[in-house]
């Protein structure tokens, strides 16, 4: 394509990725638009300063330095504690991650002492809090809400999953797992 | 009492609950436990108790613990067969399998040294030998898979009753300590393959009345070629020839069990291994998060989210924020006093609050014993917690004086020793 201000639904692609959204399919059209235009949407926004960045599990975001004061802190906090929740229970953690509705009064964050602390160095402190990062989590495509005071993680939230191997075990993570989910490299190094 | 073979499995057959019951009980059972298991496992019409358990030692089913009269564990050769029936066999390691590799070793230098000597006869014996060999390794490759796949589908059913790191610990166990191993042993060149490929090599030999090259030295020049000891009698070529399928099986089933037992383990092992390293993960940040703070995490730069808009705007989240404050928004009559509200089950001290009371009191020469001072309510935990804030010097420079001495600091029941933190002023 020769004119890439041509290229379709730009406006409302653009508007929400430079917000920070993550597009995976559940997005439905913008995301296949992107994903089948992605190398003239990357030439057009690496011209603009932006880092369009493809995730081996199949969704798109912008990467940026990152410089949003405690909110991606906070999800990813929230999400840490989610996980060392889950972790006492006998099911897979990654089923009940992703395949699970959670109910938001539900939610184990303020059950322990030890994660209390732990959300309250980030300043959760109390439902409001947390229903606060979990908007916000929302805003950024990592999870969807519905009206029956329930939320359940989308496919971008595997950014999360990626910190904890990496935390794990930078050097041995499991076969076919995050390794193979990483940021696509080569968006990754694109010149801004 | 000697136990005959009737005598034995009659009891198997009333009492089939019982064993099973006792084969689970891991350590010596005393008296009491071991009629207390009797009552549960039998049924009423049964004869009492203390026959039951008087049968059980003579049909030497139980024994006496070496350490205790009172206690009592099944007899070995009785859980094993007991194992194989439930399929519950111990795993035999790659240890296990290489001592009886080292014992085909030694049994394949027995029959080569029989057949170079051209005494048939002595062939026989090492021939009897590779066939037991043979037979307990085939054994094993069949108990490991049963085991295994026994393991798994416990490992499968028990979510409830296991975390996700105790199922990988047993799944991991499994992995690393038989099937990596046994794989090792069992590939192209390992050591199974080649020990399993001189023995094919010296049976196909003797099978087919090939001569060797020491009775081929001999110069015996009489023409019945078995008189002449080059080829053995057709009574060890055909013991040979059985010996020789012993071992195609056994290796068959050898290498076909252990791909069985892969392919039954290996979609768990990788679940659990990816979920224990989720978990451990995060953890580990939770745990850092709290040693040293948000700031040393870096997940903000890490995560690298994008929040660009043009200088002056409103931010959306802020203007949404709002909105939401606002939705619905009706100006309301005159509000009449409230009830107290109900109290606040936690409201731990936030960093604003503790900033504010620290820079009104700076300097203070002693940051812990002003914590203390300051929020005698809290508990301990969060008063340390905010220690650490100031130690870390979150909220300013704070130093420990080079002479200070270590101080207690009596707190309800507790007293903590520290050394005094000197925190000169807050910053902005």
């Amino acid at each position: 394509m020769k004119d890439l201000s041509q290229l379709p639904e730009l406006e409302r692609i653009f508007g929400d990725l430079r917000l920070g959204k993550h597009l995976c399919p559940e997005d439905g059209s913008v995301y296949y638009l992107l994903r089948d235009h992605f190398e003239a949407y990357e030439r057009l926004f690496s011209a603009l300063g932006f880092r369009l960045a493809s995730h081996d599990r199949g969704f798109y975001y912008f990467r940026a330095d990152g410089d949003l004061g405690k909110g991606a802190t906070q999800m990813a906090v929230f999400f840490f504690v989610l996980v060392d929740a889950l972790g006492n229970e006998g099911a897979s953690i990654r089923d009940a991650i992703f395949e699970r509705d959670h109910r938001i009064e539900e939610l184990p964050h303020f059950k322990l002492e030890s994660h209390r602390q732990c959300l309250a160095e980030v300043d959760i402190i109390n439902d409001e809090d947390i229903e606060k990062v979990i908007r916000r989590l929302e805003r950024y495509g990592f999870a969807e809400t519905s009206n029956r005071g329930t939320f359940r993680f989308r496919s971008p939230a595997w950014r999360f999953i990626d910190l904890c191997y990496e935390a794990a075990q930078p050097e041995d993570l499991p076969d076919g797992q995050p390794d193979d989910h990483r940021d696509n490299q080569s968006a990754e190094e694109t010149d801004s | 009492m000697a136990i005959t073979i009737e005598d034995f499995f009659r009891f198997g057959s009333k009492y089939p609950r019982l064993l099973g019951a006792l084969f689970e009980v891991r350590d010596a059972i005393d008296t009491v436990g071991l009629r207390a298991l009797i009552a549960r496992h039998v049924d009423d019409d049964a004869p009492s108790r203390q026959t039951i358990e008087e049968q059980l030692l003579a049909y030497g089913i139980l024994e006496r613990a070496p350490y205790a009269d009172t206690a009592f564990e099944l007899r070995p050769e009785v859980r094993d067969l007991l194992a194989w029936i439930l399929k519950r066999q111990e795993l035999a390691t790659a240890d296990v399998i290489r001592g009886y590799l080292g014992q085909l070793s030694e049994l394949m230098k027995e029959l080569q040294a029989a057949l170079d000597a051209a005494d048939y006869p002595a062939a026989v014996h090492p021939l009897d030998d590779l066939d037991r060999t043979l037979e307990k390794i085939r054994a094993h490759a069949d108990g490991n898979f049963e085991t295994i796949a026994t393991q798994v589908q416990e490992l499968q059913s028990q979510r409830k009753e296991m975390t996700a790191s105790e199922r990988f610990t047993v799944i991991n166990r499994i992995w690393n300590r038989m099937l990596v191993p046994l794989r090792d042993l069992i590939d192209d060149r390992g050591q199974i393959e080649q020990r399993f490929d001189r023995l094919t090599r010296t049976l196909v030999d003797l099978a087919s009345g090939n001569m060797t090259s020491a009775n081929m030295a001999s110069g015996d020049t009489a023409s019945d070629p078995i008189v002449r000891g080059q080829v053995a009698p057709k009574a060890v070529r055909q013991r040979a020839r059985h010996t020789r399928a012993r071992l195609a099986r056994t290796r068959r089933v050898l290498s076909e069990r252990h791909d069985d037992a892969v392919r039954e383990v290996e979609p768990l092992y990788e679940q659990l291994r990816a979920d224990s390293m989720l978990l451990e993960g995060a953890s580990r940040m939770l745990k850092e998060l709290r040693q040293f703070g948000a700031s040393a995490l870096d997940l903000d730069s890490k995560i690298g989210l994008e929040g660009w808009r043009p200088s002056g705007l409103i931010s959306d989240e802020y203007l949404e924020a709002r909105l939401v404050d606002l939705q619905g928004y009706e100006p309301e009559g005159d509000a009449m006093l409230a009830e107290p509200p109900t109290p606040v089950e936690y409201d731990p001290l936030g960093r604003g609050q503790v900033r504010q009371a620290l820079a009104a009191a700076c300097p203070i020469e002693d940051a812990f014993e002003f914590i203390l001072e300051q929020w005698p309510e809290r508990s301990l935990a969060e008063l340390l917690r905010v220690f650490g804030w100031v130690h870390r010097g979150d909220f300013g420079p704070s130093q420990t004086p080079e002479k200070a001495d270590e101080c207690a600091y009596p707190t309800g029941t507790t007293t903590v020793m520290a050394w005094p933190v000197v925190l000169e002023r807050v910053d902005s």
